[in-house]
């Protein structure tokens, strides 16, 4: 009885823990698509509504993933991302509605292409996403092989 | 010999070849091969109990 808990339990944490880098990896994949959307409503922004970086942000964080509304409201921390994309994103952020609108639309046409290219890879890696679950179960069950 | 380490090990090749399968699926052929390996390691520690035995078994029965 004791031996099949064990397999059960360990087979339960394995999948729980792939569950978890699914995850993680989904909702990068949600923010480099937000992150793309936000760029591109941004440059329509410039010449439509023209509102300022703060009222454009808070409109957008209505509308997006939860990991881009907080990133937007200035919390970085448990997203997931690489220091360089941390990095990117900070220079990016920083710069925004800092030139004139030529100037600034050229900036975003720029970084548009960066984190599109960034969004594709993720995107990709989150295709297959759905094997970290069964791999992490497997692995699971495996371990709780070797302790029974 | 305990019959308990022979569905172990049947067990474990099961589950790596499971996982192997599905990494090379997913395009990480590199890392079913870890897999692979690491595996066969298991089930290779898993036996070394077993052949040490039949080593001292085979020792004692040719007085060597």
């Amino acid at each position: 009885m004791t031996d099949i808990v064990v397999l059960i339990a360990c087979a339960a944490c394995g999948f729980c823990l792939g569950m978890y880098a699914e995850k993680r990896i989904r909702r990068k994949n949600a923010f480099y698509a937000d992150l793309v959307k936000y760029i591109e409503l941004f440059a329509l922004n410039i010449d439509g509504r023209q509102l300022e970086v703060d009222k454009f942000n808070a409109d957008f964080a209505k509308n997006c993933s939860a990991n881009f509304a907080q990133y937007l409201a200035g919390d970085t921390k448990k997203l997931g991302l690489s220091a360089k994309e941390r990095q990117g994103l900070e220079e990016f952020f920083a710069d925004i509605g800092r030139a004139d609108t030529q100037q600034l639309k050229k900036f975003l046409e720029h970084y548009r292409a960066i984190f599109e290219q960034q969004r594709k890879i993720v995107e990709q890696r989150s295709q297959k996403a759905s094997v970290y679950a069964k791999l992490g179960f497997l692995l699971g069950l495996m371990l709780g092989i070797l302790l029974i | 010999m305990d019959f308990a380490i022979i569905l172990k090990i049947a067990a474990i090749g099961i589950v790596t070849a499971i996982a192997s399968m599905l990494l090379k699926r997913a395009g990480k052929e590199e890392i079913s091969t870890v897999v692979s390996v690491v595996g066969l390691a298991v089930a290779l520690v898993m036996m070394l109990d077993v052949i040490v035995q039949l080593y001292d078994t085979l020792q004692s029965l040719f007085e060597l």
